[in-house]
């Protein structure tokens, strides 16, 4: 199990402090290292406390958010997060991962941890035997955050205004839509196959007619989906 | 250019066309006139003569009688005398030709020409012509008014668009909001009373300040709500004071006037400055005279706010005051020493 | 035309004066005539006798009516009603000069307290029929134009005055751009016709027939009774 992500808030309204602080909390995969009201506090703190991940508003006293993100030479990962939305386009040019507008929603702040995660798995430095480890999306499901792992995950279906994500360990009711979750899943190992089910790529057991065995499931293929899962297949030649 | 100098000239354009139609009038008739071409010198004496006859009810009826053409009843008030001068200059017309002008021109032979029907055609045609040629100016004249009032109702429109879009700051409004969201997560016991302020002041906002004049005791309440909610988005650090003084709930004062101030303090002085900062606000009332003094530590922001969204803004105020209250005013803010001091003394 | 006019010219010319203001139209209409009886008469003026008559009574008369029951050519000057009755009012003025029997009808109007005669040459005729055939009818063939000379009367005892309008006058305030007056310009003859309409000369004298200048000596014929 890797170690929790560490970050940082820089923000000076102490209820806004407030929010974040709450949402970390919920996370385990994060671990909340400082709390500084200003961008000259925060300087020395991102270098010696090893900052892997920033979340950083931009109306700050003296030093706005943006301006301090240019003067940092090897900076952690940032989001944004400000009741200012003008400035998305100069934070994503600053390679921020996202730009969150207040009031920020739960379910938005786990989309932004989710991209961070998948960046994170892409980095070079990270180790073959690490790179599973790393592997998992956040899902919130009954009231809970889970950690679940990508290759534990078979399937996920459609039902209603829920989502159940089947893995090897158990099944998840998430209360997300399909097209979000795909958004959260690494592309190349997860496929939209109907409009109701997406597969992960490495428990298809084998095709069949209209439908595709996955662990011990018939998902069904879905008309529009048809043609490009067979031109994507014939080119990973399975 | 100034008003009397538009005048001078329209009045200067009139006149101008007035000439010409004079002008073109008497070639026209000196035309139909002539015995022979070139016109001789009596041709030019018997035109003037005879313009002379015409020119007074053409201008009578342009000017006297075609205003009153939209009372009741029309037919005494514009047919009977425009009849009756144009008969009488008729026969002026031909008078002057058979007689007079042997005495006012005994130098040159003529005579009345034309039967007083054929006379009569001319004075109608040179009436009605003179009329058609009023109206079609007037009627360019009214479709320039219409165009310039539709073009100063948009601006003015767009204008208070601007100025409304600009009065509600939304940032100011979402960090609130945040603020209420956070308090929400831990049931902070404050959270009822902020979300009855923050809709106040919204209510405040979107109406009230449409209005020409409000109770300077409900400016000075959404003044102390808008501090309230400005001091829980800031930390312990924040040290406000605020003094009210007098009887507040005579007087009446513009909306919107004394809340920029309070904003400016907040989103320069006290989001300017890490470490301890304050806000000293004193208003009092002698009568209907106010006294507005506000102190606040200095600060530096970096330049955030675009500009359509400067909010309220100094500059704002300071032309609302010398607009609403000229010379009713003295405003002195001062920005040198250590602390930054506004002194808005003014009459109600 | 203007042949014609020379021809009208020149026996008003022959008769009386030395040159001549003819005018298009008669000054005096059917319903403006005056019958003035002190026109009538016998006159001499220099060597020629002139014989003044109401037209119905006159000689002039008799032979118009017999030589429309032979020729059946009626005259054009009794085409209309209007004519007739102007006429039934008119003097006929019959003289003989230079071997030549003429008649000019006198038609007499009152204009602004003076009695004008408007004078229309109707034929003249050679009295031995030896002369050319063509000069016989002068004014006969239908076509010609009528041409009018205007004199102001004034009676005196035992003599008329026939002041006619001084041409030369006239012909200056014309060329001066003085005088407001149809008129047509001949100036190889030098001669003007008057083009105004009668109702224009009418007004033209009522209001300008005392003034002095359109009258001179060089332009007046006094006739003397006999």
């Amino acid at each position: 199990m890797s170690s929790p992500i560490r970050c940082m808030i820089i923000e000076d309204e102490p209820l806004a402090q407030n929010v974040l602080k709450k949402y970390i909390d919920e996370v385990p995969s994060l671990g909340l290292i400082a709390v500084c009201s200003n961008a000259m506090e925060a300087q020395d703190i991102v270098q010696t406390k090893n900052i892997q991940l920033l979340f950083l508003d931009i109306n700050l006293p003296k030093l706005s958010g943006v301006n301090f993100l240019k003067t940092l030479p090897d900076p952690p990962l940032v989001i944004f997060t400000t009741a200012y939305p003008e400035f998305a386009v100069e934070g994503f040019e600053l390679d921020a991962i996202d730009y969150l507008v207040k009031p920020i929603s739960f379910e938005r702040f786990l989309k932004a941890i989710n991209k961070v995660l998948n960046k994170k798995s892409r980095q070079p430095g990270n180790l073959p035997e690490d790179k599973n480890a790393d592997d998992f999306i956040l899902l919130k499901a009954d009231k809970k955050v889970y950690k679940i792992n990508l290759e534990d995950i078979l399937y996920a279906e459609a039902t209603g205004d829920y989502v159940k994500v089947i893995t090897l360990e158990g099944q998840y009711t998430a209360n997300i839509t399909l097209k979000k979750l795909l958004e959260d899943l690494p592309a190349s190992d997860f496929i939209r196959v109907h409009k109701s089910y997406i597969i992960s790529a490495s428990k298809i057991k084998f095709f069949e007619g209209n439908y595709i065995k996955v662990g011990q499931t018939d998902i069904p293929i879905g008309a529009a989906f048809r043609e490009e899962i067979f031109s994507r297949f014939k080119e990973k030649n399975i | 250019m100034s008003a009397r100098k538009i005048n001078m000239n329209s009045r200067n354009m009139r006149i101008m066309h007035h000439i010409l139609f004079i002008i073109l009038a008497f070639f026209i008739l000196l035309h139909i006139f002539k015995f022979n071409s070139p016109p001789a010198s009596v041709d030019y004496v018997y035109t003037t003569l005879f313009l002379a006859t015409v020119l007074p009810v053409v201008y009578l009826h342009l000017y006297w009688l075609l205003p009153k053409l939209s009372n009741k009843p029309f037919l005494v008030s514009y047919f009977i005398p425009l009849a009756l001068i144009t008969a009488v200059s008729i026969w002026i017309n031909i008078q002057l030709f058979d007689h007079w002008s042997a005495i006012l021109f005994p130098g040159f032979y003529f005579i009345s020409y034309y039967a007083w029907w054929e006379v009569s055609l001319f004075f109608i045609t040179l009436i009605v012509l003179a009329t058609l040629l009023k109206l079609s100016k007037s009627w360019f004249l009214v479709n320039r008014l219409q165009k310039e009032l539709l073009e100063k109702e948009k601006q003015r429109v767009q204008e208070e668009l601007k100025a409304l879009k600009a009065q509600v700051n939304p940032h100011f409004f979402f960090n609130t909001l945040n603020s209420i969201y956070s308090m929400s997560l831990d049931k902070d016991e404050r959270l009822p009373a902020t979300i009855l302020q923050l809709s106040e002041l919204m209510r405040y906002f979107l109406y009230q300040s449409n209005e020409e004049l409000v109770p300077l005791a409900k400016e000075i309440e959404v003044l102390n709500d808008y501090i309230a909610l400005q001091r829980i988005r800031s930390d312990e650090k924040l040290d406000i004071q605020t003094v009210i003084d007098g009887d507040t709930e005579q007087q009446k004062i513009a909306p919107l006037l004394l809340i920029p101030f309070l904003e400016n303090s907040f989103k320069h002085g006290v989001k300017g400055e890490v470490g301890a900062t304050f806000i000293k606000l004193k208003i009092s009332l002698n009568g209907n005279s106010l006294s507005f003094l506000l102190e606040n530590n200095k600060g530096t922001v970096d330049a955030v706010e675009k500009n359509d969204h400067k909010g309220l803004g100094l500059g704002n105020v300071k032309r609302r005051l010398e607009l609403l209250y000229p010379g009713k005013h003295h405003l002195k803010i001062q920005d040198q020493g250590k602390d930054f001091i506004v002194n808005l003394q003014m009459q109600l | 035309m203007i042949k014609r006019l020379f021809l009208a010219a020149l026996i008003t010319s022959t008769a009386f004066l030395s040159s001549c203001l003819t005018s298009l139209n008669r000054l005096v209409t059917h319903s403006t005539v005056s019958n003035d009886n002190r026109i009538a008469g016998s006159w001499q003026f220099e060597d020629v006798h002139i014989k003044i008559e109401s037209i119905p009574v006159s000689n002039f008369y008799k032979e118009l009516m017999a030589s429309i029951k032979t020729k059946e050519e009626v005259k054009s000057a009794f085409d209309s009603k209007e004519d007739s009755i102007l006429y039934s009012n008119s003097y006929v003025a019959e003289f003989v000069k230079n071997g030549y029997r003429y008649y000019m009808i006198c038609s007499q109007v009152k204009l602004g307290g003076n009695l004008f005669v408007n004078l229309e040459p109707v034929e003249a005729k050679p009295i031995n029929k030896t002369i050319d055939q063509d000069m016989e009818e002068l004014f006969s063939g239908g076509s010609y134009m009528t041409s009018n000379s205007i004199a102001k009367l004034v009676f005196k005892e035992n003599e008329i005055e026939f002041q006619f309008i001084n041409p030369d006058f006239i012909r200056s305030q014309l060329k001066n751009g003085r005088l407001a007056i149809k008129y047509e310009k001949d100036d190889l003859f030098a001669t003007d016709l008057i083009t105004a309409s009668s109702l224009d000369l009418q007004h033209f004298l009522a209001k300008y027939g005392k003034d002095e200048r359109l009258y001179n000596k060089e332009n007046t014929v006094i006739l003397k009774k006999i």
